[in-house]
Protein backbone atom coordinates (compact mmCIF):
# COMPACT_ATOMS: atom_id res chain seq x y z
CA UNK A 1 0.00 0.00 0.00
CA UNK A 2 3.06 2.20 0.87
CA UNK A 3 4.56 1.50 -1.94
CA UNK A 4 1.99 2.72 -4.14
CA UNK A 5 1.51 6.06 -2.60
CA UNK A 6 5.39 6.18 -3.21
CA UNK A 7 5.08 5.53 -6.97
CA UNK A 8 1.95 8.29 -7.56
CA UNK A 9 4.73 10.22 -5.73
CA UNK A 10 7.37 9.59 -8.18
CA UNK A 11 4.74 9.55 -10.70
CA UNK A 12 3.14 13.30 -9.87
CA UNK A 13 7.03 14.31 -10.41
CA UNK A 14 7.25 12.79 -13.42
CA UNK A 15 3.98 14.20 -14.18
CA UNK A 16 5.02 18.06 -13.42
CA UNK A 17 8.11 17.64 -15.51
CA UNK A 18 5.87 16.94 -18.54
CA UNK A 19 3.98 19.89 -18.04
CA UNK A 20 6.90 21.84 -17.42
CA UNK A 21 7.97 21.03 -20.64
CA UNK A 22 4.67 21.75 -22.47
CA UNK A 23 5.73 25.29 -21.27
CA UNK A 24 9.24 25.54 -22.03
CA UNK A 25 8.30 24.03 -25.70
CA UNK A 26 5.05 27.11 -25.77
CA UNK A 27 7.80 29.21 -24.90
CA UNK A 28 10.31 27.97 -27.66
CA UNK A 29 7.65 27.16 -30.07
CA UNK A 30 10.52 27.88 -33.29
CA UNK A 31 12.27 24.88 -31.75
CA UNK A 32 10.86 22.53 -34.42
CA UNK A 33 11.30 18.30 -34.20
CA UNK A 34 12.44 18.36 -30.36
CA UNK A 35 10.11 15.48 -28.05
CA UNK A 36 10.35 14.71 -24.47
CA UNK A 37 11.98 11.21 -23.97
CA UNK A 38 9.71 9.42 -21.12
CA UNK A 39 11.58 6.90 -20.38
CA UNK A 40 14.74 9.28 -19.64
CA UNK A 41 12.13 11.51 -17.20
CA UNK A 42 11.14 8.45 -15.14
CA UNK A 43 14.96 7.90 -14.69
CA UNK A 44 15.53 11.83 -13.72
CA UNK A 45 12.63 11.56 -11.30
CA UNK A 46 13.46 8.21 -9.47
CA UNK A 47 17.59 9.44 -9.48
CA UNK A 48 16.36 12.81 -8.00
CA UNK A 49 14.82 10.97 -5.72
CA UNK A 50 17.40 8.76 -4.91
CA UNK A 51 19.74 11.69 -4.38
CA UNK A 52 17.86 13.26 -2.00
CA UNK A 53 17.29 10.48 0.07
CA UNK A 54 20.82 9.87 0.32
CA UNK A 55 21.48 13.18 1.52
CA UNK A 56 18.70 13.15 3.73
CA UNK A 57 20.16 10.12 5.28
CA UNK A 58 23.88 11.31 5.64
CA UNK A 59 22.74 14.30 7.20
CA UNK A 60 20.04 13.71 10.04
CA UNK A 61 19.38 17.36 10.50
CA UNK A 62 17.84 17.70 7.20
CA UNK A 63 14.38 16.50 7.60
CA UNK A 64 12.58 17.96 4.46
CA UNK A 65 14.74 19.35 1.06
CA UNK A 66 14.21 23.28 0.25
CA UNK A 67 13.52 24.96 -2.71
CA UNK A 68 17.30 25.32 -3.76
CA UNK A 69 17.69 21.43 -3.37
CA UNK A 70 14.40 20.68 -5.36
CA UNK A 71 15.42 23.15 -8.11
CA UNK A 72 19.50 21.87 -7.96
CA UNK A 73 18.89 18.27 -8.27
CA UNK A 74 16.02 18.98 -10.84
CA UNK A 75 18.38 20.31 -13.09
CA UNK A 76 21.35 18.30 -11.93
CA UNK A 77 19.62 15.20 -13.89
CA UNK A 78 17.89 17.44 -16.68
CA UNK A 79 21.49 18.09 -17.83
CA UNK A 80 23.50 14.93 -16.65
CA UNK A 81 20.54 12.99 -18.80
CA UNK A 82 19.28 15.53 -21.80
CA UNK A 83 15.66 14.72 -21.50
CA UNK A 84 14.58 16.87 -24.56
CA UNK A 85 15.73 14.55 -28.01
CA UNK A 86 15.59 16.00 -31.41
CA UNK A 87 14.15 14.34 -34.52
CA UNK A 88 16.05 14.41 -38.25
CA UNK A 89 15.70 17.55 -38.63
CA UNK A 90 19.31 19.27 -40.49
CA UNK A 91 19.64 22.56 -38.35
CA UNK A 92 22.58 24.63 -37.96
CA UNK A 93 25.88 24.13 -35.99
CA UNK A 94 24.96 27.50 -33.99
CA UNK A 95 21.47 27.00 -33.35
CA UNK A 96 19.99 27.07 -29.95
CA UNK A 97 18.18 23.95 -30.49
CA UNK A 98 21.64 22.16 -29.68
CA UNK A 99 21.10 23.94 -25.92
CA UNK A 100 17.30 23.08 -25.67
CA UNK A 101 18.30 20.69 -22.34
CA UNK A 102 20.79 23.24 -20.67
CA UNK A 103 17.71 25.78 -21.34
CA UNK A 104 15.23 23.30 -20.15
CA UNK A 105 16.91 22.70 -16.39
CA UNK A 106 17.63 26.63 -15.85
CA UNK A 107 14.20 26.77 -17.08
CA UNK A 108 13.14 24.52 -14.40
CA UNK A 109 15.38 25.77 -11.63
CA UNK A 110 13.98 29.04 -12.38
CA UNK A 111 10.35 28.02 -11.71
CA UNK A 112 10.53 25.78 -9.02
CA UNK A 113 12.65 29.09 -7.27
CA UNK A 114 9.94 31.01 -8.16
CA UNK A 115 11.99 33.12 -10.29
CA UNK A 116 9.22 34.32 -12.90
CA UNK A 117 11.50 37.72 -13.97
CA UNK A 118 14.76 35.92 -15.11
CA UNK A 119 16.39 39.42 -15.92
CA UNK A 120 16.67 39.58 -12.56
CA UNK A 121 19.50 37.47 -12.60
CA UNK A 122 22.23 39.34 -14.41
CA UNK A 123 23.70 38.46 -17.83
CA UNK A 124 26.74 37.20 -16.48
CA UNK A 125 24.91 34.63 -14.33
CA UNK A 126 22.60 33.56 -16.92
CA UNK A 127 25.52 32.94 -19.25
CA UNK A 128 27.55 31.74 -16.78
CA UNK A 129 25.22 28.75 -15.81
CA UNK A 130 24.42 27.84 -19.44
CA UNK A 131 28.05 27.50 -19.68
CA UNK A 132 28.51 25.23 -16.31
CA UNK A 133 25.69 23.09 -17.53
CA UNK A 134 26.93 22.55 -21.15
CA UNK A 135 31.10 22.24 -20.10
CA UNK A 136 31.50 21.61 -16.68
CA UNK A 137 30.92 19.28 -14.03
CA UNK A 138 29.03 19.89 -10.80
CA UNK A 139 27.51 18.54 -8.21
CA UNK A 140 23.89 18.61 -6.86
CA UNK A 141 25.31 20.79 -3.49
CA UNK A 142 27.28 23.24 -5.73
CA UNK A 143 23.98 23.95 -7.55
CA UNK A 144 22.39 24.29 -4.73
CA UNK A 145 24.34 26.68 -3.18
CA UNK A 146 23.95 29.08 -7.15
CA UNK A 147 20.09 28.46 -6.43
CA UNK A 148 20.37 30.38 -2.89
CA UNK A 149 22.46 33.08 -4.50
CA UNK A 150 19.72 33.61 -7.31
CA UNK A 151 17.02 33.23 -4.81
CA UNK A 152 19.22 36.01 -2.77
CA UNK A 153 19.80 38.38 -5.94
CA UNK A 154 16.04 37.89 -7.33
CA UNK A 155 14.58 38.81 -3.55
CA UNK A 156 17.14 41.81 -3.90
CA UNK A 157 16.27 43.01 -7.05
CA UNK A 158 12.50 42.62 -5.87
CA UNK A 159 12.88 44.60 -3.47
CA UNK A 160 14.82 47.50 -4.57
CA UNK A 161 12.48 47.46 -7.65
CA UNK A 162 9.26 47.86 -5.74
CA UNK A 163 11.45 50.26 -3.26
CA UNK A 164 11.68 52.60 -6.34
CA UNK A 165 8.82 52.52 -7.62
CA UNK A 166 6.55 53.83 -4.34
CA UNK B 1 6.13 18.73 -35.52
CA UNK B 2 2.97 17.40 -36.13
CA UNK B 3 4.45 13.88 -35.18
CA UNK B 4 4.95 15.41 -31.71
CA UNK B 5 1.41 16.63 -31.38
CA UNK B 6 0.57 13.74 -32.51
CA UNK B 7 2.40 11.82 -29.69
CA UNK B 8 1.85 14.69 -27.35
CA UNK B 9 -1.95 13.99 -27.00
CA UNK B 10 -1.58 10.61 -27.11
CA UNK B 11 0.53 10.57 -23.82
CA UNK B 12 -1.92 13.17 -22.41
CA UNK B 13 -4.81 10.65 -22.55
CA UNK B 14 -2.49 8.29 -21.52
CA UNK B 15 0.23 9.39 -18.59
CA UNK B 16 -0.92 6.59 -16.46
CA UNK B 17 -0.51 3.34 -18.35
CA UNK B 18 2.78 4.84 -19.71
CA UNK B 19 4.32 5.80 -16.82
CA UNK B 20 2.50 2.41 -14.88
CA UNK B 21 4.63 0.29 -17.48
CA UNK B 22 7.93 2.47 -17.12
CA UNK B 23 7.82 1.57 -13.66
CA UNK B 24 6.67 -1.82 -13.99
CA UNK B 25 9.82 -2.73 -15.48
CA UNK B 26 12.15 -0.37 -13.40
CA UNK B 27 14.10 -1.96 -10.51
CA UNK B 28 12.88 0.23 -7.14
CA UNK B 29 16.18 -0.82 -5.12
CA UNK B 30 16.70 -0.12 -1.41
CA UNK B 31 16.16 3.49 -1.49
CA UNK B 32 13.01 2.77 -2.14
CA UNK B 33 12.12 2.01 1.07
CA UNK B 34 13.69 4.71 2.98
CA UNK B 35 11.63 7.18 0.86
CA UNK B 36 8.43 6.21 2.69
CA UNK B 37 9.61 7.36 5.60
CA UNK B 38 12.18 9.79 4.55
CA UNK B 39 9.96 11.88 1.38
CA UNK B 40 8.30 14.34 1.97
CA UNK B 41 8.98 17.73 0.81
CA UNK B 42 8.22 21.26 0.67
CA UNK B 43 7.12 20.76 -3.34
CA UNK B 44 4.26 22.93 -4.93
CA UNK B 45 4.42 21.91 -8.63
CA UNK B 46 1.01 23.85 -9.42
CA UNK B 47 3.21 27.06 -8.01
CA UNK B 48 6.22 26.13 -10.05
CA UNK B 49 3.93 25.64 -13.18
CA UNK B 50 2.58 28.97 -12.75
CA UNK B 51 6.06 30.84 -12.15
CA UNK B 52 6.72 29.24 -15.48
CA UNK B 53 3.56 30.65 -17.27
CA UNK B 54 4.48 33.87 -15.52
CA UNK B 55 7.86 34.15 -16.47
CA UNK B 56 10.18 35.63 -19.67
CA UNK B 57 12.42 33.29 -19.45
CA UNK B 58 12.96 33.14 -23.31
CA UNK B 59 13.58 37.45 -23.95
CA UNK B 60 15.75 37.03 -20.82
CA UNK B 61 17.48 34.43 -22.49
CA UNK B 62 17.32 35.61 -25.82
CA UNK B 63 19.94 38.70 -25.07
CA UNK B 64 22.64 36.75 -24.03
CA UNK B 65 24.80 35.63 -26.90
CA UNK B 66 25.70 31.63 -26.44
CA UNK B 67 27.57 31.23 -29.79
CA UNK B 68 30.68 30.47 -28.58
CA UNK B 69 28.88 27.78 -26.12
CA UNK B 70 27.90 25.75 -29.78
Amino acid sequence: MMQIRTKEEIKDRCRFLVSLFEEFHKEYNTFTDIYLCHEIIANIVVSYFDDIDRMKEYHSSIKLADEHKIAAFTAKWIVNMKPIQMGRELIKPKDRKLLSNEFFAFYAATSILGISNTRNLPDSLRYNLIYMFRHRHFTGRTLASICFCMDEINQLKNTIQSATVS
Amino acid sequence: MQKYKKKRIMIENNFDTIYDNIFSDMELHQVFYMREKNNSENFDAEKALETARKSNFREAMDEICFDDLL
